[in-house]
This record gives structure tokens, sequence and C-alpha cells, in this order.
């Protein structure tokens, strides 16, 4: 069930090994963008109607201050993707939770980055990155992923399909060029430059066209270079043993008296009518928050063990604006790929306990500000917004935002847990708590010393008091619920993704990561979801799977 | 929406325009403008100081831009700086006013290149 990065690559592979595939998802459709050729700086002029595009039919779509501190808004019609069902409510605490039910999920909106995970981010997990690599190629060439070999393969493995990056825009470019010159210096840091690992295409194939440089990635790309799943969606509608079943809500997995699964229960979207899927496996894609809510709910249903799920994860995310002096004046390049074209890493630096240290590797993704909404930038500074946009538009060609990502482990007390309703006839409602560790903010402060020292390496330098440190839950990288391990315990996956509460059952989304590394991890939760396929595949074999 | 209530945005929003970028507000924005304060977006002063500087901002204009300077301080989340920041938006989501708000003159780019070549 789902139809999200993890979905569509396990019906995928499960295809490609035979097998039959229903999948039941919400799926609410999307939208499919206006004026498909027009470049980013003729847009306005082009739409029928361009205030409703870019703040909504309501104009409730400006970012009023007080709403949020997000340099980026999500566009008003994409803000809709994440629009919660009301029969799937949850009561959030430390934590700010974004899921999706469209057709794609979460990732119809992604930025891209795709960075596989080095054997030192998989040393929790129970199989090695020479297993995982494989997946890695053909999940790049499943959708195009772009990258260099270059300094950032130090940390970021190099896998097959790695196709030749998007050119660099004049910004990166003066970056990358500062880092090569004193690379010495950085690398004795520990830090690393180089080429964002992205899925975006340069050239077009199957039915998508390569990147063009019409500047609209935030609004969705109308020529769909950046890959999301809708797009491995419609492949699989094409194929005669795949069955898409939009419009259903699962609430939980049918199990028979042995706890063998049989089906999923689920609820029409169009009008509440409740119906059993039948299966004779059921893998489940929920994203981790929908998974942990079916689980917990098919325990509670069938008397397990429903008490919460320990262990959830999000990468803490802290956006650190720039300026690099000599680009100055140079004015924005509002045509041009949008999200980062570069990505640092920092090693870390050993255990440490006073003060403590960052024990982990630290990802920061680059972005140079290109073509976006002015207001929610220039309401941030302290001064009238006429002076602050005169300072903007003069210093727009030179600011930049460092993404600074960092990892996080399974620890008790951050979990999900599933309240029973207080009205007959009312959903259960999905608890969630996340409480960061009492030396975050120490590790914090250490970590944005370095990226601060590595900025001004570069020739660039952070802006004094911007640095805006995004709620938990905004990382949207969420993981650890149901962990993959060898050791067999309850409420956990075996390392094939299998749950080993009941029969039948199979979690391929982020529920089952057992560390959440800094990289983002669709890539992984991709490759992880074509591995467990074709184990699965294996293990049942062809017969049974006719 | 009574008629002097419309009267006032519609004075409001042309003051604030010029103020964001020396020009009359055109007709389109001022509609867009007071359909915001119609369907809630946004709401009316209710703090003192917001009272006070949107009253100022009225009668006199020329103060606007102070009045905006204090609310970026001391008032970023009352309504008068979100007036102003929801003008801006409008503004910038206009075919008629977009390039007002997006692009700086190019005279002044190019006198800042020609400094920044003096000093690198
Ligand atoms: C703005 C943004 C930028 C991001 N950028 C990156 C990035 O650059 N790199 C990166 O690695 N990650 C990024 N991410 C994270 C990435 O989108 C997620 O990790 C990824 O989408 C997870 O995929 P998934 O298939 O596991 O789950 P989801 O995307 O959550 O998909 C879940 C699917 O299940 C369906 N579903 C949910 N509940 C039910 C239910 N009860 N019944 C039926 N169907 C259901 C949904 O319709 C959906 O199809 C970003 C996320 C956002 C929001
Ligand atoms: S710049 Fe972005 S929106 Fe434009 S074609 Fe390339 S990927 Fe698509």
């Amino acid at each position: 069930m789902g139809s999200g990065a993890s979905a569509v690559h396990f019906a995928m592979t499960a295809l490609e090994r035979g097998m039959s595939v229903t999948m039941i998802d919400a799926g609410r459709s999307i939208a499919t963008p206006e004026a498909p050729t027009v470049a980013f700086d003729r847009l306005t002029h082009a739409l029928p109607d361009a205030p409703a595009f870019w703040l909504g039919p309501d104009l409730d779509g400006a970012l009023l201050p007080g709403r949020t501190r997000e340099y980026y808004g999500f566009p008003p019609h994409r803000e809709a993707y994440f629009r919660g069902e009301s029969r799937a409510p949850m009561d959030p605490i430390g934590f700010e939770p974004l899921t999706s039910t469209v057709r794609g999920g979460l990732a119809e909106a992604w930025t891209a980055g795709a960075f596989p995970f080095d054997a030192e981010d998989l040393r929790a997990f129970p199989f090695s990155l020479d297993t995982l690599l494989p997946y890695y190629g053909l999940v790049a060439k499943r959708i195009g992923i772009t990258g260099a070999i270059d300094d950032l393969a130090h940390d970021v493995p190099v896998h097959a399909h790695l196709d030749a990056p998007l050119p660099l825009d004049a910004h990166s470019a003066a970056l990358l060029a500062a880092y090569t010159r004193r690379r010495g210096e950085l690398t004795a840091l520990g830090v690393r430059l180089g080429r964002s690992r992205t899925a975006v295409l340069r050239e077009g194939r199957d039915g998508r066209q390569g990147c063009d440089s019409l500047g609209r990635c935030l609004w969705g790309c109308p020529r769909e270079a950046i890959w999301t799943p809708s797009l491995s969606l419609r492949q699989l509608e094409r194929e005669p043993r795949f069955d898409y079943r939009p419009g259903w809500l699962v609430t939980r997995v049918a199990l028979d008296a042995s706890r063998r699964a049989v089906g999923v229960v689920a609820e029409s979207l169009e009008d509440g009518a409740v119906r059993t899927w039948e299966a004779r496996r059921v893998v489940l894609a929920a994203g981790t928050l929908g998974t942990s809510r079916i689980v917990l709910s098919t325990l509670r249903h069938h008397g397990g063990d429903a008490s919460p799920l320990e262990g959830l994860m999000d990468n803490r995310q802290v956006l650190v604006p720039f300026i690099t002096p000599s680009r100055l004046g140079a004015g924005p390049e509002l045509n041009a790929y949008q999200y980062h074209q570069l990505a640092m890493g920092l090693s870390p630096l050993g255990d440490r306990p006073h003060p403590p240290l960052e024990k982990h590797y630290v990802h920061c993704l680059i972005t140079i500000l290109k073509g976006v909404m002015i207001h929610p930038i220039v309401q941030t500074l302290p001064v009238d917004l006429r002076t602050a946009l005169a300072l903007f538009r003069l210093t727009h060609g030179a600011l930049g935002i460092a993404n600074v990502n960092l990892a996080d482990t399974r620890r008790p007390g951050n979990r999900i847990s599933l309240d029973l309703p207080t009205h007959a006839g009312e959903p259960e409602r999905l608890r969630i708590e996340y409480r960061p560790t009492d030396d975050e903010p120490q590790r914090l402060r250490h970590t944005l010393a370095r990226v601060r020292r590595a900025l001004r390496t570069l020739g660039s330098h952070a802006l004094p008091g911007m640095a805006h440190v995004r709620p938990m839950g905004a990382g949207v990288h969420y993981a650890g619920t149901l962990p993959m391990s060898h050791e067999a315990r309850p409420r956990s996956t075996d390392p094939d993704g299998r749950l080993r509460d009941v029969h039948g059952v199979w979690v391929i989304d982020g529920s089952t990561l057992p560390f959440l590394p800094s990289k983002n991890l669709t890539f992984t939760l991709m490759a992880n979801a074509a591995r467990i396929a074709e184990r699965l595949c294996a293990a049942i074999g062809p017969e049974s799977a006719a | 929406m009574d008629e002097a209530t419309a009267a006032t945005l519609r004075a409001e929003c042309d003051s604030l325009c010029r103020m964001l970028i020396s020009r009359t507000a055109p007709d389109a924005i001022q509609t867009l403008y007071a359909r915001a304060h119609a369907s809630g977006v946004l709401t009316a002063p209710s703090g003192r100081r917001d009272r006070a500087l949107l009253a100022i901002a009225h009668r006199a204009p020329r103060l606007a831009r102070a009045c905006d300077g204090v609310a970026a301080v001391v008032g970023r989340r009352g309504a008068f700086r979100r007036k102003v920041v929801l003008l801006l938006a409008l503004l910038e989501s206009h075919p008629e006013t977009v390039q007002h708000v997006r692009w700086a003159p190019s005279t002044t780019l190019s006198r800042l290149r020609r400094l920044m070549g003096a000093f690198t």
C-alpha cells in the first residue's frame, strides 16, 4: 500500500520478478503545471491568473509575518499535497509532522537530493553497503541521478548509472572554484565540497524531458526533468500485472486466527465505505507515520502489544543564509535549476563529552537563491520593507542557503502511539512525541561554527542572526519505529523488512531504518525497497507467485 | 464591505504602494488588497501601537516608511506590518507590478558592480 518513493520501486522490482501487484493508495490527485513552456522570469505575465498561482485563489498563500520562519514557502497549490486526512488525526508533541496522501506521496514536492549512505552510515543496519550498492545503481538507472566523482565521494559512495551533472550556476561555480583553490585547508578542517547528487534528467527519456533551465523546480518541473514517484507510477500503470487502486485509506491489516495477513481494511475517501482488499502478502509503504499507525491499529485490533513504537527519528535541519561578496551586483540567475547543486560534508571530529561534539557526519546542501518569492525573505530583515527590498535586489545574486542536516539515533521516549477516540465513531488519534537530546544546543553551536568557518574559507559569510533551526519534523526524513535487525525482538522487522509480530506483512519505508544518517534518506528507501522486493520474490519463488 | 471601508482600504493600499515601489497602486492591486481584507487573510489592527502606526501612515503617507521601520523592529507580527507584507506579495505576483519589485534598476546594479570591481 502507498504510491510513494518506496512503494513504486518495490512494485517495479516485484513486477520484473514476475509477481502481480495491487497498489492500494489514498492517491489524491496532483496538479499539472500551468504554462509548461514558460520560464520563471516570464511566468507572471503568461499565467491567466498569476496572483492565484503564486498566492492561492484566496490569497492565503502569502507568507505573512508570524506564519513561518521558512525562507522558502510551499507554493499554495503544493500545500494541498500535505493536507492531513480528517480520518487520520495526529497529536504531535515537540514535532511538526508533514504527511501526504497524494498520488506519489511526499516526494512529489521533494528537492531531489539522492545521496547513497556509506558503510559508516549503514553500520547499524543488518546488511552492508556491498549489499545495497547494486540497488542504488538500479534505482539510478530507473529514475536518472546526476552527480560527479569528486571529493564528495569520500563520504558519498559512487554507484552505477551516475549521470553527468547539470551545468553549474555561476554562484555555485564560484564556490567550487574557491574550494579547489583552498582544498588543502578545508580538507584539514574535515570539510569536503562537491557536486550534489540529484534525481534530475539532463537528457530526456521515458517520456520525460531533460532540464531546460526553466527555473520552476519549486513549483513542480513542467518538463518532468525532476523525478517524482508519480512518474514511475505512470509507467507502472502500463503493466498488465499491476492494479492501481487510489481513493482508499488503509486503516489496518486484516489477519486470520493464526495472525497471518489476509488483506487490508480500507475506507473509501469518497464515501467512507469500508472494504477489505484481499492479499496473500501485504507490503506497507505509507511513510513512517502512516505505517506506524497501521501497525499499531492492527496490533490493537488483534489483541497484540499496541504500546508505543519507540525510536522515531528525523534529521535536525538548520538553514544558514550566506552572502558571497564577490557576487554582489551580479544579479540573480532566475531561469536556472533552483535546488542545491553543491553539497558539503563535515567529517565527525571524534567523541568528546564536554563540551560534546557532533559524533556523526554532517551533510549540508548548498542552494543558491534564484527565482523565489521575495516577500518571505525581505520581511525577515529588521528594516522597513522598501529598504529591505532594495537591499535584497542588490544582494540577490550573492545570496545562498546552506541547509545543515544532522544525523539522529533511536532513543526511547521519541515515539508514536495510538490514542483511542473519545467519542464512538471517531478515528484513533496518532500521538507523536519527540525530544531532542540535552546536548543538542552545544552540538549545534559547534557544528554551525564549523559551517561558518567553511563558508568563510570559500569566500562567503553566514548572515549574522539569520540561521534558522527548523522545528523537529520539518526535515521530513522520518524513520526508526520498526527497525530492521538480526535480533528477533517484537515490533521490529527482520533484515528483509518482514514484520515480526504477524505473518505475511513487510515494511519497506523509513520505519525500518535502525539509524538515520544526516544524508537525505529517500534514495536509500528506494534502493532498500527494491532489495526487499527481490528478496521476497526469491523467497516465495515463481511458482507461488503465479 | 461598506463604501467607507472600501475607500479607506483604497487610500491605504495606495499610500503603502507608493511607499514600496514609488507608484500608485493599479486598480487590479486595489481590488486584490480589498479582497484579502474581505476574506479574512488580514485582520484589523487590534493593539494601540498598530492602530497608531496605521493612523500615522494614513494621515501622513510620507511617514509610512518610518512606520514600517518601527513595525519591522517592534511590531513584526502586528496587523500594520502584515498589511505591508501582503501588499508586497500582491505586487510581486501581478504582471502589472512584478518588474518594480523583482528587478533593481540596471544602473544601480552596474554601479554596484563597478564599485565591487574597485575592491576586488
Ligand atoms: C519539501 C520536501 C523536500 C524533500 N526533499 C528531499 C530530498 O531532497 N531528498 C530526500 O531524500 N528526501 C526528501 N524529502 C523526503 C521524501 O519526500 C520522503 O523521504 C519520501 O517521500 C518518503 O517516501 P515514502 O514512499 O516512504 O513515503 P511517502 O512519501 O509518505 O508516501 C506514502 C504513500 O502512502 C500513501 N498513504 C499514506 N497513508 C495511507 C493510508 N493510510 N492508506 C493508503 N495510502 C496511504 C500516500 O498516499 C503516499 O502515496 C523531502 C520531503 C519534502 C516534503
Ligand atoms: S530548471 Fe527545474 S523546472 Fe526548469 S526544467 Fe530544469 S528541473 Fe525543470
